[in-house]
């Protein structure tokens, strides 16, 4: 595969978005998913690598997780968002990523402002302030998922400013 | 100008993976004791919520100061690439580093695994989300985990996880980090 590129702008995009960025957000998406197609008790996904795998970066509470079949995945439904739309946001926006880097101050603050509304709801459920919903759990992990991979697409565009 | 490609990481990435790999084991082990002093509350993992929130965030910027030290090392001229492999051997470090820091608090705290593996054990057997019947099992599979605490399997996979997941981590925010914070190396005449 070939890096996409523009040759009127003289931009395009970095291999180690094909060779390693999209790869590796890809098998993190899979590992997330897989438990539930590997295991067939909490026993059992208690014990897996899958959840051991996410643990340093996830907590993984069984209320806060979603399960198939009663077998949980192997992230929270906040991470689940994350990760899932990872790789496909970065294949649909690596299609733009001249319109988009036109928009990097924006795409900057996006990226800001979404980090921002996750720590503070994050937060705000860790301390019991308020409660969210897994759907809206969920839902604010896609957007930060898709606020980093706007941020990687113009950070893998090699025509660079100064 | 000196040639980009002979600037060592080595010594950025060394540095931040220390550092890092010493936080990440501190967030993990205060998320561990404070499962030690809490009430069961029956949640599974309840301890280490605070530890997993925290330790995700930290953990990620490894890469970004490695790519800093590098940056006050050598000037802000750097290609993406160079700050993905930085942001890939901090993670290396960081999880050598924070491998090595768990095997050795057990010995300096003797009574850490058995407080901790009691605290585990008292929320599952607490646990509404745990059916009974796999309850037994699940303790088993704990007091199973401790026992093997210094197995070389345990100590290998321990390191293989965090290489796994510390490493990929650091090499988005390493590549990150070198878009943001360096610049592009002028083309040599």
């Amino acid at each position: 595969m070939t890096a996409n590129s523009d040759r009127s702008s003289g931009s395009g995009l970095h291999p180690l978005l094909y060779y390693v960025v999209l790869p590796a957000t890809l098998f993190f998406a899979v590992v997330a998913w897989s438990p539930p197609f590997f295991h067939n008790s909490l026993v059992e996904w208690h014990e897996s690598w899958q959840r051991l795998l996410f643990s340093r970066v996830c907590h993984q509470q069984l209320d806060r997780t979603f399960a198939v079949q009663g077998v949980p995945l192997a992230v929270c439904s906040r991470c689940i968002g994350i990760y899932s739309i990872l790789p496909v946001a970065l294949v649909v926006f690596s299609f733009f990523f001249t319109v988009l880097n036109k928009a990097k101050p924006y795409i900057v603050r996006i990226f800001a402002i979404v980090s921002l509304i996750v720590i503070v709801d994050g937060a705000a459920n860790l301390f019991h302030l308020w409660q969210t919903s897994d759907l809206i759990r969920l839902l604010t992990g896609v957007f930060w998922g898709l606020a980093t991979a706007l941020l990687l697409v113009i950070a893998l565009t090699t025509h660079r400013d100064s | 100008m000196e040639p980009v490609q002979n600037k060592s990481f080595w010594n950025a990435s060394a540095k931040a993976g220390v550092v890092f790999g010493f936080v990440v084991f501190l967030v993990s082990t205060i998320g561990s004791y404070i499962t030690i002093h809490s009430e069961p509350t029956g949640n599974l993992l309840s301890g280490t919520i605070l530890a997993s929130l925290l330790g995700c965030l930290v953990a990620i910027f490894g890469g970004v100061l490695a790519v800093k030290f590098y940056i006050n090392e050598y000037g802000p001229e750097m290609k993406i690439g160079q700050g993905a492999v930085i942001g890939l051997m901090t993670g290396i470090v960081m999880a050598v580093v924070s491998q090595i820091l768990a095997l050795i608090w057990p010995v300096i705290d003797g009574a850490f695994i058995e407080n901790l593996q009691a605290a585990l054990i008292a929320n599952i057997e607490l646990s509404e989300q745990i059916p009974a019947a796999q309850k037994e099992d699940m303790i088993d599979g704990i007091y199973a985990q401790f026992q093997n605490f210094y197995s070389v399997g345990n100590i290998l996979q321990g390191f293989l996880m965090g290489v796994v997941t510390y490493g990929l981590l650091n090499v988005l925010s390493g590549l990150l980090a070198a878009k943001f914070m360096g610049r592009n190396p002028q083309p040599e005449l």
